[in-house]
């Protein structure tokens, strides 16, 4: 009798020790909690990203000014091949440079525009990164086992629950100081 | 009989050996020859006339030529002009402190009259050369070229220790008979410090020493032969393993071996004493003064001879650059925008980080240098420094490209400043971007 209590027993703790150890990561699982940050806010609310739009804003200035001096170069070009007192050599001389000319600055736009895309890319992942250390952190204190960034991939946000947008801010405003 | 023979040969010989000394000594004590550089047109100033970095009126102002003031013109078009330091030698777009407008040159300028009308081109300066008797020494065209190649208007002023104004006014066209040494030099692209220094007004003269060697040779002397003859072996070298102190007497490289591409090791500011033994090709190896064991080991490393100056000789910088950092506003002292400081303040250091082509055509090589400065200096000093490197740095119809980064920045991220340039050495494109630099610029 006795031998058979205590062989219940000890099946009792077994099972218990059993469950408890299948229920462990499901319970863990539980408490850890996805969350979401908007890039583009990260980007216009702090003041890095502040900086960085002024600095895209300056790389743009210099390529539309380069863009303006090749134009007025085009337009003189063409202003010269139809002067009317000159000869056909000529004429036919200045055309052919005007073309050149034309051609130079169609390329020169089309460089602008990859330009300032390319630098709008390292910009935005320069503040990226920094953002990304701050996630990091958050990620870490707050139990987060996923931080969402791409706000395509996401249907549904609750506000008030998985955004950290405005703590990731505040964060990387902190840290600036 | 014999002997009266013997005796007569030995004043035949004596004779011809004084005769030789005298001829020597002559030839050493003719003054040096100043040379008028013969190309563009010399205008003397008779009022404020401002000058821009590129030909446009919306291009940044980079200095004002003051009334009175001496610029020789050239490479006029579009009604712009680049203007040069009058006596700079090489007709060489680079060289150029700026550009002007034709129209505000005339109105507030006038060519000088003692200046005669100049030849254009490869025949003004044919002339020039026959009438300096240095055509064999140097092909301006090539020099102007290796000038350009290397990037660098001399070791000397130049050199990595970028002097902007001693390079536009006092340029020491490198010897022909050099640029093999600098084909076998393996430029030294990976790591290496180098300084944009300002030109040096007025650098103070060490104290005397006595030297035997030293003393009988005067600076015209030393300045003359460094203009002529820049590969001859110097007067008065020392023997092997005695060395001699000499004084650098303007801001000069040390570097890793006997040509102008090899590894900077550090700079000599003027007047900076040193020991110099071991001379070869033109090339002193260079000792702390202090050392006793001449052991080419410990060397620091190497520099040009003709720009050593003994003790005794110097008496300052080349008068024509000191004058001309004045005279023109340098921009070296610009650069760094501490007109009030000394100009050994203004100096700015840089080590170059990273050279990377791509292989797109056309070919744009990458140089990332890192400068000495923990703060970002003003944009137009910026630029300036940018346009600096790029002249030290550049190598033969390279389309350099330049990327800064400052005291602390990691080497692989985001540069602060970028700047693109015209095959003239003319800024094209240049920004920054304060990002990096984690605050705000006041």
């Amino acid at each position: 009798m006795r031998m058979s209590q205590f062989t219940f027993l000890r099946r009792a703790c077994a099972a218990c020790v059993l469950a408890c150890l299948a229920l462990a990561p499901g319970l863990a699982q539980a408490q850890q909690k996805i969350g979401f940050v908007n890039p583009q806010r990260v980007v216009n609310e702090t003041r890095l990203g502040q900086m960085a739009k002024a600095d895209l804003a300056r790389y743009v200035a210099e390529k539309e000014r380069l863009a303006k001096e090749s134009a007025a170069q085009v337009a003189l070009l063409r202003k010269e091949a139809d002067s009317v007192a000159l000869s056909a050599a000529e004429r036919a001389r200045r055309e052919e440079a005007y073309k050149r000319k034309s051609r130079l600055h169609e390329a020169l736009l089309q460089e602008n525009a990859r330009d300032i895309k390319a630098e709008e890319g390292k910009l935005l992942q320069y503040v990226m990164r920094r953002a990304d250390s701050v996630l990091e952190d958050i990620g870490k204190k707050g139990g987060y086992a996923i931080i969402i960034t791409d706000p395509a991939a996401v249907g549904y946000v609750d506000k008030a629950n998985a955004d950290l947008t405005d703590r990731v801010v505040r964060d990387l405003d902190s840290r600036g100081k | 009989m014999p002997a009266s023979r013997s005796i007569l040969q030995q004043a035949v010989l004596r004779y011809i050996v004084a005769l030789f000394v005298v001829c020597g000594v002559l030839f050493c004590a003719r003054p040096a020859k100043a040379e008028e550089p013969r190309w563009g047109r010399l205008y003397v100033l008779s009022g404020i006339v401002s000058v821009r970095e590129n030909p446009s009126d919306s291009a940044l102002k980079v200095r004002v030529f003051k009334a009175g003031q001496k610029v020789r013109i050239d490479f006029q078009e579009d009604g712009w002009a680049a203007a040069f330091d009058p006596k700079e030698p090489s007709r060489s777009e680079l060289k150029a402190l700026g550009y002007v407008r034709l129209d505000e040159l005339k109105a507030h300028g006038a060519p000088d009259p003692s200046q005669p009308m100049p030849l254009e081109g490869n025949k003004a300066r044919a002339q020039a050369q026959a009438e300096a008797g240095i055509a064999k020494a140097e092909k301006p065209v090539k020099t102007e070229k290796a000038a350009k190649a290397i990037g660098k208007p001399a070791e000397t002023n130049g050199a990595h220790a970028v002097a902007p104004a001693q390079a536009a006014s006092t340029p020491q066209p490198e010897p022909k008979a050099e640029k093999p040494a600098k084909a076998v030099g393996k430029p030294a692209d990976s790591i290496g410090a180098h300084a944009v220094a300002p030109a040096q007004a007025a650098p103070t003269p060490q104290p005397e020493q006595k030297n035997g060697k030293a003393g009988g040779k005067g600076l015209e002397k030393s300045a003359a032969k460094s203009s002529e003859k820049t590969l001859a072996k110097p007067e008065g070298l020392p023997a092997k393993g005695a060395g001699e102190i000499r004084v650098a007497d303007r801001n000069l490289a040390v570097r890793g071996g006997r040509t102008t591409e090899s590894e900077f090791k550090r700079l000599l500011r003027p007047g900076q004493r040193v020991r110099v033994d071991f001379w070869e090709d033109g090339w002193y190896a260079v000792f702390s003064p202090d050392e006793k064991q001449h052991d080419l080991s410990r060397a620091w490393g190497y520099s040009r001879d003709k720009f050593l100056v003994p003790e005794a000789a110097y008496a300052g910088p080349p008068a024509e650059a000191a004058a001309s950092a004045k005279e023109t506003d340098s921009p070296a002292v610009a650069v760094a925008g501490q007109k009030s400081k000394p100009a050994e303040d203004a100096a700015v250091g840089y080590s170059v980080l990273e050279r990377t082509t791509e292989g797109r055509k056309p070919k744009v090589t990458t140089l990332r240098v890192r400068l000495d400065l923990a703060k970002p200096p003003a944009p137009e000093a910026m630029r300036k420094i940018a346009r600096e490197i790029w002249k030290s740095e550049r190598k033969k119809d390279e389309n350099l490209q330049l990327e800064v980064l400052l005291a602390g920045m990691d080497a692989h991220g985001l540069a602060y400043a970028t700047a693109r340039f015209h095959d003239d050495g003319r800024v094209r494109e240049f920004w920054w971007r304060d990002v990096v630099l984690g605050k705000q610029k006041k």
